[in-house]
């Protein structure tokens, strides 16, 4: 009898174990940025359990914004998945402003700010980034803002990651971009 | 509206349930009572997500409750597989909400 009831026991908790594992494997909706001047330039896979994805968005001029939104699967936030996702996706940004601004860039944090988009509270981390131009670079800024966040999208049990960094002449920018992501 | 994940992650409910019904069908009533709150908690709580329930102590509350159930047991029958299912699955579910914190 006790046996029977070990073997159950067994069973039951395999049978929770691959559900969740179920749940973790469905495909993610990916966020997106409904703003007309931002262009989708990348998309890709980052892990498969949990599902997630992120999109790259580019408004191209000779100093770029650059967004990045990734999508993970989670009943919740935080998790060690979202954390790992949070630093693939500052890594993803901060290796396309190298590559666009062309330089070396040393990141300062400058704080942290809370934002209410669309029946979302987004908590995002501020930064200033340094861009070290070999020559004098007179029209391109010195300085350029990456804001970094997540929230917790619940209607669709998926968490969305942002990277946004932008020059000073988009700052104008933030709140309709921001606000303009849907997941 | 519930969506695929949210129907998929409230069926974690069902084993919870299923166990508890054999449980209380072989006599094991207290126990398997336990297993049915701790099956009916995760479908609530699953549920409740879209409106702020915090995800993160589904799976945690629910072993608390199976927990309960072997110590609750363990007063009444003094059984020694009892104690150990209540000690192993006390212990499974702090470890797991730590890790949760830590993580």
């Amino acid at each position: 009898m006790d046996r029977k009831k070990i073997m159950a026991a067994v069973l039951a908790y395999i049978i929770l174990i691959s559900i969740y594992v179920a749940f973790f494997s469905i495909p993610v909706t990916p966020a997106y940025v409904d703003h007309s001047q931002y262009m989708e330039v990348e998309s890709g896979n980052i892990t498969s359990i949990p599902d997630s994805r992120y999109i790259m968005y580019i408004r191209g001029s000779l100093n770029p914004a650059i967004l990045v939104i990734a999508t993970v699967r989670t009943p919740y936030i935080p998790s060690k998945t979202y954390s790992s996702t949070l630093k693939y996706t500052e890594t993803l940004t901060e290796e396309e402003v190298k590559k666009r601004y062309g330089v070396d860039i040393d990141l300062v944090y400058r704080g942290e700010k809370i934002i209410d988009v669309n029946n979302h509270t987004i908590v995002m981390d501020e930064y200033d980034v340094y861009l070290n131009y070999p020559v004098s670079s007179p029209l391109r800024p010195k300085v350029i803002k990456l804001d970094i966040g997540a929230y917790f999208c619940h209607e669709k049990f998926e968490s969305i990651i942002i990277a946004y960094a932008y020059p000073p002449i988009y700052a104008s920018d933030f709140e309709e971009v921001i606000s303009s992501i849907h997941c | 509206m519930i969506g695929l994940p949210q129907l998929i992650l409230a069926s974690a409910s069902l084993p919870l349930i299923g166990y508890g019904a054999f449980l209380i069908y072989h006599g094991d009533k207290i126990d398997g009572l336990y297993g049915i709150v701790g099956g009916i908690y995760t479908f609530m709580a699953v549920i409740l997500i879209p409106y702020g329930f915090p995800g993160y102590i589904i799976f945690p509350g629910a072993m608390m409750i199976s927990s309960l159930g072997g110590f609750h047991t363990y007063r009444i029958t003094r059984s020694k597989g009892k104690i150990i299912k209540g000690i192993s699955l006390l212990g499974i579910t702090i470890i797991i909400l730590i890790l949760q914190m830590v993580l």
